[in-house]
Formats: C-alpha cells, sequence, structure tokens
C-alpha cells in the first residue's frame, strides 16, 4: 500500500471537572482532582456517593443563547470544546474548508439525564404528555450534529459508541476518516455526563469506589494502586482537530503532536466485564504500532487505568506485554485519579498526551500511595515528570473487550 | 487515497418483521407484501398510531447455538444481531480459516437495550424495585449488541458501534470498506439493529411523525413514518481475499459519501444540500457518473418533507435521468428500521442487483407529483442492474449514500 | 391583578421554563406579540412542545394544527382560549 497522508493535531478544546484549557493543564499537573459529593440527586443513605463533576464553565460564553435553549447540557459541552478547539486551532472556517470538515464524537451513553427525563414523562403522564421538545436531543449524535449546526461543518459526521473507549475510538475513525481522504479536516474526541440513572446503575453493578478503607464516606479514585477498590465516575468533553499534515502546514499551524495511527483490537470478554489479560492482544496490537512512525521511541503513556481492581490489573499485562522490552523505559499516568472513568475519558486523555508532547511533561498519578506490586510498569508516581518526549502512547481498553492504543509523536 | 482494493460482499444474513432469513426477505421483497401491524411487543394505548413493523416473535427467541449461554442477559436487539450475523457469517463460509484478529466488526444501532431499560426505569419509578436489574443494565447501551457479537462469534479484530441516528448501519458499511482499504481487517462483519421500544415510539408520536396508517413513501397523501425494528449483516472483505478461499460474493460494495446538513437537528435542509452532497462524494469516490446508477434504494420515510427534499435532492444529482431513474423505498414493507435501516436497506438493494428486480414501493397508490421519478409502485419489475445507490438520513442532519454494484 | 392578568402571567411563565427561553423575562415578553413568527425565534417543534405544557398545565386539549395557530397567536390570544375553553367546561 502507498504510504498514507499524515495526520497531526492542531488544536485542543477540553471542558472537564479541572476546568478548561489552560487551567485544566496546570490543574492536572498539580495533581489537583474534580471529586465533588453528590448534592443535586438523591444517591441513598449509604456511599458512594461523590463524582467528577463540570462545574465552572460556561456555555454561553461559547454558545449563541438562541442555540443552548434546546440543547442539552452533554451537547453543550461537546459543542464549547469544538469551538475552543477550532480557536485554538486557528482554523479560519471559509464555506470551503467548512465542507471538509468533518466531526466524530465518541460516548458510552450521551444525553442520559434527558433521556431518563422524556421517559420519566412517558411513564408517569403517559404518551400524550411526552415531551416533543426533548425527543431530538436523545439520539446519541445530537452532539455532533448540534456541533455541525453551530459551526456550519458539513464534512463526514460520525458519532460511535464503546463504552469507556468510545474516546478512543472516535479519534482513530477520526484519522481513518482523513487518511480515506474523505476530509482534510476532522474536530474528534468525546464526552459523557454523570446522570442519576448512570450513577445509580453503576452503583448497583459494583463498579464504584465504595469509600477509602478507614476512610468512610471518601471514595477514591488511584489507578494501579495496591488498595484501590473501584472508579469514581466522571464526566466532560474533550475534542481536538485533526488535520491533514500538509493541509496544517499550507496555513502555517503549528501543530502539538503527529497522530502517527493507531493499533486496535477485541479481547475475547463477557459483554460488559472488563476484559482478561490475554496473550493474544499485545502480540497482535504490537505488530500494529511496529509499522507505525515512533512506536519504537514511546517515552510516556496515558493508561487507561480507572482504580477498578479488574481493568488495572488488565492494564498493566497488556500494557508489558504491548511494549516488550521498552516496557520499563516508558512511563505510565492516567487521567481517572483526577477526573474519573467516563466514555470520552479516552479523547481527554489523548489531549492530555498531546500537551505532554508539547510541554515535555506528564502529570502524576497524584493519588497514588502503595503501588500494585503485581504492576511492572514505570508509573509516574510522585510529582510531575519532566523527559524528553519523543513519543506518547494513550491505550484505552473496556468493558465488552475493544482496545485502542494511538500513538502520538513529536510533530 | 480515493481508490483502495475491490470490496465485496459475501455474507447476508437478516431478521426483520418481514422475514426471518435472506430468502424469505428477497421473496417478499419481490411480492410487495408489507408487514405493518398492530404493536404487540408494548402497550400503545394513549398513542396516536398504534402500528408498525414488528418482528413475529419467534423470531425475538434467543436463538441456539453461538451466544446462548447469554441467553438470559440478550436485548432484543442482541437477537436480532444475533440472528442476522449466524446467517450472514454461515453464507460466508466464516470463520474458516481467517485469524479472529483479522475479522473486525462495525455494527450500527440507536437504541440498543432501551426495551427492556424502560421496563426496569418504569419499576423503579413506580418502587417495584430499588435496584437496577443487572440483565437490563448490561444490555443496555447501544454498543451492547457488538459486545455480545464480537463474543458469540470469537471476533477479535477492529470493532465499532456507530450511531448516527436513521444512518447509523449505512456508516457502518462505511467504516467497513475503510478498514478493508487500509488493510485493518481481511474480514469486516458489518450491519445494524434496531428493536421497537416506547421511546422512540413515544418520541415520534409526539412530534406528529407517526402515520395512522402504514406509511405510504412518497405517495400524495403520505402522512408520516411507520417504526419497524430487525437487523442485517453483510460480511464485507476484499475480492481478493473473497477468491483466495473461494467465497462466492453476492455483489461489490463500492463506496459511501457521508455528510452534514448543519441545518437542523430534525428537519432537513429544504434543498437537500447535505443530500446532494452525500450522493456526490459516493458517486465520486466510486469512479461513476450518475448515469451509471440504474437503481436507488431511497431513504424514503413517508413523512412529507423527507420524501420532498430527497426526490429534489435526486433530482438534483441526476438530471433529465431523474424522471426515468427507478428509485423505491422498502419502508413501505418493512417500516423504519432507524439504525438498521441503513443495512435492511442495503440487503435489499444487493438482492435487487444480484437477483435482477427493482423491490417496489409498497403502499405507493399516488405518486406525488412533485417526485418526478420512477417510484416502482406496488409491483416489483425484473430489471438487470448493473449499479445501485442506498441513501440514509438520519436526525442531526446526518446523509449517508452508499454505491454497491452488481458482482 | 385581575385573572386575566394572572393567567397571562403564568402562560409567560410557562413559556419561559417550558421552551427554555434565554435571558427572557415575563415583562420582556408583550401580550400582543406573535409567539412563533420570529419574535422569540421557536419553531414547530416549540409549537408542539407548548401543545403539551397547555394540556398538561390547563387540561387544555388543542386538537388540531389550525386551533394552534389562533391559539399561539398571541399571549393573548391563548389567554382568550383557555378562558373560553375554562368557561365551556
Amino acid at each position: 500500500m502507498r504510504e498514507l497522508p499524515r495526520v497531526v493535531v492542531t488544536g485542543l478544546g477540553v471542558v472537564s471537572p479541572l476546568g478548561t484549557l489552560p487551567r485544566f493543564w496546570e490543574e492536572l499537573r498539580a495533581g489537583a482532582n474534580g471529586f465533588v459529593p453528590i448534592d443535586w440527586f438523591d444517591v441513598g443513605a449509604a456511599p458512594p456517593a461523590t463524582v467528577a463533576r463540570v462545574r465552572d464553565w460556561q456555555p454561553k460564553d461559547h454558545i449563541k443563547p438562541a442555540a443552548l435553549r434546546r440543547m442539552d447540557r452533554f451537547s453543550q459541552m461537546v459543542v464549547g470544546a469544538c469551538r475552543m478547539a477550532l480557536a485554538d486551532a486557528r482554523l479560519e472556517l471559509t464555506p470551503a474548508r467548512a465542507e471538509e470538515t468533518g466531526v466524530v464524537v465518541g460516548a458510552a451513553y450521551g444525553n442520559l439525564s434527558e433521556t431518563e427525563a422524556f421517559l420519566r414523562g412517558l411513564i408517569v403522564k403517559g404518551p400524550a404528555l411526552a415531551n416533543p421538545m426533548l425527543f431530538p436531543n436523545l439520539v446519541l449524535n445530537a452532539a455532533a450534529g448540534y456541533v455541525a449546526i453551530e459551526l456550519g461543518l458539513r464534512g463526514p459526521n460520525f458519532t460511535v459508541c464503546r463504552n469507556e473507549t468510545s474516546g478512543e475510538a472516535a479519534v482513530a475513525l477520526a484519522y481513518d476518516t482523513i487518511v480515506c481522504g474523505h476530509a482534510d479536516v476532522v474536530v474528534a474526541g468525546g464526552g459523557d455526563e454523570v446522570s442519576p440513572v448512570l450513577f445509580h446503575v453503576n452503583k448497583d453493578l459494583g463498579t464504584l469506589s465504595p469509600g477509602r478503607r478507614g476512610a468512610a464516606g471518601h471514595e477514591w479514585s488511584s489507578p494501579f494502586d495496591r488498595d484501590r477498590n473501584g472508579m469514581i465516575l466522571g464526566e466532560g468533553a474533550a475534542m481536538l482537530v485533526l488535520e491533514r499534515e500538509e493541509h496544517a502546514r499550507a496555513r502555517g499551524a503549528a501543530p502539538y503532536a503527529e497522530l502517527a495511527g493507531y493499533a486496535t483490537c477485541t479481547v475475547p470478554s463477557k459483554p460488559h466485564l472488563w476484559p482478561r489479560p490475554s496473550a493474544a492482544a499485545p502480540r497482535v496490537m504490537a505488530a500494529q504500532l511496529r509499522a507505525l512512525r515512533g512506536a519504537d521511541e514511546i517515552d510516556a503513556i496515558v493508561s487507561c487505568a480507572n482504580s477498578t481492581r479488574d481493568l488495572d490489573a488488565f492494564e498493566a499485562a497488556h500494557l508489558a506485554g504491548l511494549l516488550g522490552e521498552s516496557a520499563g523505559r516508558a512511563l505510565v499516568t492516567s487521567v481517572k485519579g483526577a477526573v474519573g472513568e467516563f466514555g470520552g475519558s479516552g479523547a481527554l486523555g489523548t489531549a492530555v498526551a498531546a500537551l505532554a508532547l508539547r510541554d515535555g511533561l506528564l502529570p502524576p498519578l497524584a493519588a497514588l500511595q502503595r503501588p500494585d506490586p503485581a504492576c511492572t510498569l514505570r508509573l509516574a508516581s510522585a510529582e510531575v515528570a519532566t523527559l524528553p518526549m519523543r513519543a506518547a502512547l494513550v491505550s484505552g481498553s473496556a468493558r465488552g473487550g475493544a482496545c485502542t492504543a494511538l500513538l502520538l509523536r513529536q510533530p | 487515497m480515493p481508490s483502495g482494493p475491490q470490496v465485496v460482499v459475501t455474507g447476508l444474513g437478516t431478521v426483520n418483521a418481514l422475514a426471518g432469513s435472506v430468502h424469505e426477505f428477497a421473496t417478499a421483497l419481490r411480492a410487495g407484501t408489507c408487514a405493518i401491524g398492530p404493536v404487540t411487543v408494548f402497550d400503545t394505548t394513549g398513542y396516536r398510531s398504534r402500528i408498525a413493523a414488528e418482528v413475529p416473535h419467534e423470531l425475538a427467541e434467543a436463538p441456539s447455538g453461538p451466544g446462548a449461554a447469554l441467553r438470559r442477559r440478550l436485548s432484543r436487539s442482541d437477537v436480532f444481531a444475533l440472528r442476522a450475523a449466524a446467517e450472514a457469517l454461515a453464507d460466508a463460509g466464516l470463520p474458516g480459516d481467517v485469524a479472529p484478529e483479522r475479522i473486525g466488526l462495525a455494527l450500527g444501532g440507536t437504541t440498543g437495550g432501551m426495551l427492556r431499560g424502560e421496563a426496569s426505569l418504569r419499576a423503579r419509578i413506580q418502587g417495584t424495585r430499588d435496584r437496577y436489574p443487572s440483565a437490563a443494565v448490561v444490555g443496555a447501551p447501544i454498543s451492547a449488541s457488538a459486545d455480545v457479537l464480537a463474543d458469540a462469534f470469537d471476533v477479535a479484530g477492529p470493532r465499532l458501534s456507530l450511531s448516527t441516528a436513521c444512518s447509523s448501519s449505512a456508516n457502518a458499511l462505511g467504516a467497513a470498506l475503510d478498514w478493508i482499504a487500509l488493510g485493518r481487517a481481511d474480514v469486516v462483519v458489518a450491519g445494524g439493529t434496531e428493536s421497537l421500544c416506547r421511546m422512540t415510539f413515544a418520541g415520534f408520536n409526539a412530534l406528529h411523525a407517526l402515520s395512522l396508517e402504514p406509511c405510504r413513501p412518497f405517495d400524495r397523501g403520505r402522512s408520516g413514518l411507520s417504526l419497524g425494528e430487525g437487523a442485517a449483516i453483510l460480511v464485507v472483505e476484499s475480492a481478493e481475499h473473497a477468491a483466495r478461499r473461494g467465497a462466492r460474493a453476492h455483489a461489490e460494495l463500492l463506496a459511501y459519501g457521508n455528510s452534514a446538513d448543519a441545518h437542523h437537528l430534525t428537519a432537513p435542509h429544504p434543498e437537500g444540500t447535505g443530500a446532494i452532497l452525500a450522493m456526490r462524494r459516493a458517486l465520486e469516490r466510486a469512479g461513476l457518473e450518475p448515469d451509471a446508477i440504474d437503481y436507488i434504494n431511497a431513504h424514503g420515510t413517508g413523512t412529507p418533507l423527507n420524501d420532498a427534499v430527497e426526490a429534489a435532492a435526486i433530482a438534483a444529482v441526476f438530471g433529465d435521468a431523474a424522471p426515468h431513474l427507478a428509485v423505491s423505498s422498502t419502508k413501505g414493507a418493512v417500516g423504519h428500521t432507524l439504525g438498521a435501516a441503513g443495512a435492511i436497506e442495503a440487503l435489499a438493494t444487493i438482492l435487487a442487483l444480484r437477483d435482477g428486480f427493482l423491490p417496489p414501493t409498497v403502499n405507493l397508490d399516488d405518486p406525488d407529483p412533485a417526485c418526478l421519478l420512477d417510484l416502482v409502485p406496488r409491483t416489483s419489475r425484473p430489471a438487470a442492474l448493473r449499479y445501485a445507490l442506498s441513501n440514509s438520513y438520519g436526525f442531526g442532519g446526518n446523509n449517508t449514500s452508499v454505491v454497491l454494484g452488481h458482482a | 391583578m385581575t385573572d386575566t392578568q394572572d393567567l397571562k402571567q403564568r402562560l409567560k411563565e410557562l413559556l419561559i421554563t417550558g421552551l427554555r427561553l434565554q435571558d427572557v423575562a415575563p415583562a420582556g415578553i408583550a401580550d400582543d406579540q406573535p409567539i412563533f413568527v420570529e419574535g422569540l425565534g421557536l419553531d414547530s417543534i416549540d409549537a408542539l412542545e407548548l401543545v403539551v405544557l397547555i394540556e398538561e398545565h390547563f387540561g387544555i386539549a388543542i386538537p388540531d394544527e389550525e386551533v394552534g395557530k389562533k391559539a399561539f397567536a398571541s399571549i393573548n390570544a391563548l389567554a382568550e382560549f383557555i378562558a373560553a375553553e375554562q368557561s365551556r367546561a
């Protein structure tokens, strides 16, 4: 096959429990987290009762009031992140360029809060009083549709859904969309929203941290910790401007990083269970990675580890297998001890990898106290590590067993 | 890279209101049967419309064989997907000796296990349960059916669920095409699945978009859509790979084109600019001029606005040839299956190409003079077809056109 | 405040909360201002939502588009429509 066009990251937009950019990056480096007690819906008497919540951002600063009126909160975060990413990329959207600019959004659940509101109305009041205004927002691709409408983007428009790796899946699909020649520019990433129903479902499934031992009522999220006991739900949106390198160069853009490509596979897994360590998956993905520029220069890894017993154990074994002999060199972090777990967390992790490459530093696993002795990876435990950063891997694995590793390198 | 390898469809499978197999589906399409009738899967008291194209009960039962271990947890859309995938994989002679990691999976859908999710929410609201039952929760996400298929059929390659409303599974075919072109997989199991549920029924009902009688696409008196359900799965691979393992090609999958209207979340752009862009992109990537297209399987929902805008968009792309171009909608037969529609209609298009007939627009009695096309009313016709287009449009202003060809 | 003024105030509040009007106060909606022509930037989905809101809050059904068009002409028209329906009951 002839060589594929190169793809670069030229803009970032983040709406997170740690704020928007640049504050998100400062807070993450400082080891802060966005966890707050839930006080806007009933969580019952016993813990857990904590999530990472997007609080102090103003949708009005990014979206016109007329458009905000019917837009759900999840879509607002995605549209806001897109607008910020395009501004960051200094991409002028001429009509011709807007026609060749696509959107790919990844979300595990999307607008669950209005879905619940619509269904409650239907159940309690009956079909005649079901709200017509809410229904259009309930399709998972409402957010991507709003992005197209608000920004005038008429290129390929996709929404993907793959549990906790929805964000990685979206970035990967955007990469394919560009290298296959469907678009010059794709705004890609993901998001999700904490909603009562999602919280209760995860609580009932037992995936949430029930509280730290010896500190009743305080959940914690500490990826790769020996004493980790579950995840904390998070929310937010992260969108990246991906662009064909020639296109970016022609307009004088300064990329954060090159998106060199990705490796992906499916680990045999029961639906909705965390994957179990597999010998085949790292071998298959390592072979795919080796074909990419920068695969032998991975200095940093943004991992999907989310503080559950099973996923972190899987990820430790998976990364060790994937990197082989160079596993001891790359420094590993995860954002989920700071912003929790959600469908767009991998998109946020990709933004972190791009920022890490630009600044030559990796944010720490701030909550980590006692590294799991079963994990042989080099963990970014104590503080911000400054290091030569040639390439960074974003590793995502989810319930159901889908795995994607995105490779970013110096532009 | 506009020109990838030649890609073919080597396996077909479906479950829908008309049929429990591809053979039955082809027969029913030719016969012009309408499968729209009373809804029984939930209580429709209080809704304006009470009809849909519902899959017969015996086909909504979990099948024996692959996936049976999950029986208790399978949602209705999982069951449709499992049945359709089993048929398609057997038809394609898979897995054979294709390595699991070389088989990809791209599935479209919009509501996943919502039907059962609604029942759990009701139980919780009414206080009869204080927990969400895990069986209902596990099958709820839109991505669950892909998880189920991967587990049941040992698919270990790339995996994606696409959810772009009513164009979801057309876009799944697009992802499959690109994966083959990029060498990410040798074979991709692609399609879509959707089950009726109260949420979509109530939503379209609230928008006054449901027809009180079985929908009549492109009819002067059309008054809305009829919902449907089901799944279609296509096995997609390069012609070279198919030839090497001796698999028969039902049709060629040439290209897809996607665009966003960037206009309104539910209403199509009045001039159909997005639909035009999607058709033109698909034709350009297929390397075809409009006059190479012999048949279009339209989105054709039966709503006043969709059909008028789609007909105008087709006229804009095909110019003087449009009045003689065969264009039909299969939604009068199988209803609007939302996330599965793109795949079910691509399947209908493949059968038309393979078996040499034009599927009719069922329930079309009085063609809308504003839709100046050969709308194949009511009765199928024999026709030798070389290339065809399948259109799918969805909420969010999403437009996808897929180009298929005679093998 | 008369009953009519009271009803109009209630309708304006319903319009604002039910249709999520941004940065609009009840005082900012004139009694004779067209609800669906330009003015507030509403479309056909909002009209359907308003039908549901009127039925839910006043128990009054708006059977078809023709009735809706007249009733939704302005706050004045809507208040008159509701008052007439209520006196008929």
